[in-house]
């Protein structure tokens, strides 16, 4: 497995079992199957687990990040209304990727350059651009690129 | 390289009036939200955003230079890449101040973002995802921090879906 660029932890997975598609009751059983799985894993040490959903409809993704979640923090879990990325998917991205080189020299010297230092640091983004329709309330030109 | 692309094609100095005016309406809202993240420290905010124009602007106003943004100066915006042949003829690196913004974003302690998804992806994979603010609605007006977009509200983790969300379509009761 690849290192984590911040943690420079590496990740090591146990096979528990593979939930798939190809029983009868598909959705039932990855249910299940995930379900029992995700208790199993909440005993033992090593918590990583994947499984799949027979098709990507609003319910069963639903139920799916239910189950995620409800297997995936300690106390609580946001409220649907409320939900943003998950919290451990900043792990998951800087684990799965990383900039070529050429990329991450341009981004090292930009940060060097603006005093940077990971962590030490906040953002802020505007998008300015590439107005959506409802932009048009505020900006009077953007009235042009939205139908009537 | 000359890119074909509609949104870009409007006239130079209405752009740049348009610009000053969302300048004028965002850019404070964008800078408080970011410097209630900073908790009182004095640290930085990195400011980045689709225009050139706005990143310099912000850089260079003296009124900004309150508040510490610091943003690379460049002399195109960033280009948008969710747009199937939007821009014939680029290449790979022509879009690498994309991923320049998105990943010093990724090593901010915080993000504030408004509209649209960039912003929210940058304050995902962030140092701490859940320190977030929200400076625009969906609509695209500014709205103070804090605010109630910025909050993730939770629920115990023995909560049912049907406890939730009522009555389920779906077999998850019971999990």
């Amino acid at each position: 497995m690849p290192s984590s660029r911040r943690t420079g932890t590496n990740l090591k997975f146990r096979y528990v079992g593979y939930c798939d598609r190809r029983k009868k009751d598909n959705y039932q059983h990855i249910i299940n199957c995930t379900k029992n799985a995700a208790k199993e894993l909440s005993e033992i040490s090593v918590k990583y687990f994947i499984t799949s959903f027979p098709t990507n409809t609003y319910s069963q993704t639903n139920d799916a990040n239910q189950l995620y979640q409800m297997n995936s923090y300690d106390i609580d879990m946001p409220l649907l209304k409320y939900w943003k990325f998950p919290e451990h998917f900043t792990h998951i991205f800087w684990i799965m990727f990383e900039p070529i080189p050429g990329l991450a020299q341009i981004i090292n010297r930009t940060m060097s350059n603006l005093n940077l230092v990971e962590g030490k640091f906040v953002s802020a983004h505007v998008r300015a651009r590439y107005p959506v329709c409802s932009d048009s309330k505020i900006f009077k030109h953007f009235h042009s690129y939205c139908p009537l | 390289m000359k890119f074909n692309n509609t949104y870009r094609d409007f006239d130079k100095n209405r752009e740049l009036e348009e610009l000053s005016h969302l300048l004028r309406v965002c850019e404070i809202g964008a800078l408080n939200c970011a410097s209630l993240l900073r908790e009182g420290e004095d640290i930085p905010i990195f400011f980045a955003s689709d225009s050139h124009l706005m990143t310099r602007d912000m850089t260079f106003e003296s009124m900004n230079k309150a508040y510490n943004v610091v943003s690379p100066v460049r002399n195109i915006d960033p280009l948008h890449i969710d747009r199937d042949d939007g821009w014939p003829g680029s290449k790979p690196e022509d879009f690498f101040n994309v991923f320049e913004d998105l990943l010093i974003m990724g090593g901010s302690r915080a993000v504030a973002y408004g509209m649209g998804s960039f912003g929210s992806f940058g304050a995902a994979i962030s140092v701490n995802p859940l320190n977030i603010a929200v400076h625009r609605d969906w609509t695209g007006m500014p709205i103070k921090c804090p605010n109630e977009k910025s909050a993730i509200l939770r629920v115990p983790l023995n909560t049912t879906f049907t406890q939730t969300f009522g009555k389920s379509e779906t077999p998850c009761e019971g999990i």
